[in-house]
């Protein structure tokens, strides 16, 4: 049985949204089972999967991917530590895209039994996991508008994104760096673009002084400069905490 | 696996790639070269760039192996 700290940044993501009372955190910390441990490039859940549970993750990031015919892959999200990664999987049932490890990734299990109970007890708590899953829907479409900019935008987009995510949950550093575990070709998946485009644009940004990206670690230079380089408003990513 | 380095020269001039990628073989970094030659062209296209855009594929055995897309507009005067 997992205890509070673990979901120390979950309940963080919730609470800067809304109150959360110490009775709905009990409700939500009695739903989770078991830990469990993936290494790096494993699935977490695959495409066709009908999972009996839903995923939090404590640590590691993940992704969102699609697999193409022709063996190519789209990467539709990067979920960070803290997230819910397929409370989808509760209503859907069956998984329509797969959820892969970046790396090292620690999770809980909620069974779905549980979670569908917790619904008919909890009715503030579960419009809250609703929310989570209206705000991931709202950074699928941002990510769908940022496509249409040029690369150094959707990806100054993209890296403000991640930097106000993490932030949420205490994991930038005093040197406004983060790490970001994924390789240029992996970007690429995420943006639409090939790797050799991924780089050029990093070098391109590199030089116009905004962040330096090495070693799976991006440090921002000039966060004003890269904010307005990526049209980023954080207004789709819901920040705001008021009674839901 | 190789790694391969991709000098991009567009109408900014040379960029030369000091990060490289890794890719099994000369063929692969040819695709990769090719795919981003579409990628950029469209970009330098949207931004009234001139698009003449070039990649100079590098590594320690082969190469360099070059690549370049050059588009004009004509028009009557």
């Amino acid at each position: 049985m997992a205890d509070d700290s673990h979901f120390g940044t979950f309940l963080r993501k919730l609470e800067l949204r809304d109150a959360v009372s110490d009775e709905e955190k009990r409700a939500l910390l009695s739903c989770a089972a078991e830990e469990v441990e993936y290494l790096a490039g494993a699935d977490l859940v695959r495409e066709g999967d009908r999972p009996l549970h839903s995923l939090l993750v404590l640590d590691g990031f993940t992704t969102r991917y699609h697999d193409s015919p022709d063996g190519s892959r789209q990467i539709t999200a990067i979920h960070v530590p803290g997230d819910f990664v397929d409370l989808h999987s509760l209503l859907l049932k069956e998984m329509d895209h797969s959820v892969g490890a970046l790396s090292r990734t620690r999770v809980v299990r909620f069974p779905h039994t549980r979670l569908a109970a917790l619904t008919e007890e909890q009715p503030h708590l579960t419009r809250l996991l609703w929310l989570m899953t209206l705000i991931d829907s709202s950074i699928h479409r941002e990510w769908l508008v940022a496509a249409s900019r040029t690369a150094p935008e959707q990806m100054a987009h993209l890296i403000c994104e991640l930097y106000v995510r993490l932030a949420v949950t205490d994991l930038i550093r005093d040197d406004q760096s983060f790490t970001l575990p994924v390789t240029q070709t992996e970007l690429g998946e995420a943006l639409g673009l090939s790797a050799v485009h991924v780089n050029r644009t990093l070098q391109q940004l590199r030089s116009e002084n905004l962040f330096i990206w090495q070693n799976q670690e991006i440090r921002i230079l000039d966060w004003e400069g890269l904010k307005l380089r990526g049209s980023f408003d954080d207004r789709y990513l819901h920040l705001v905490k008021e009674p839901r | 696996m190789p790694r391969y380095y991709f000098d991009v020269t567009d109408d900014s001039g040379l960029h030369t790639d000091d990060l490289g990628i890794d890719l099994p073989s000369m063929d692969a970094a040819i695709m990769e070269a090719r795919r981003a030659l579409a990628d950029m062209t469209r970009e330098s296209l949207i931004g009234h760039n001139p698009a003449t855009l070039s990649i100079r594929i590098r590594d320690g055995a082969e190469g360099p192996v070059k690549l370049f897309v050059s588009m004009t507009t004509e028009r009557p005067a």
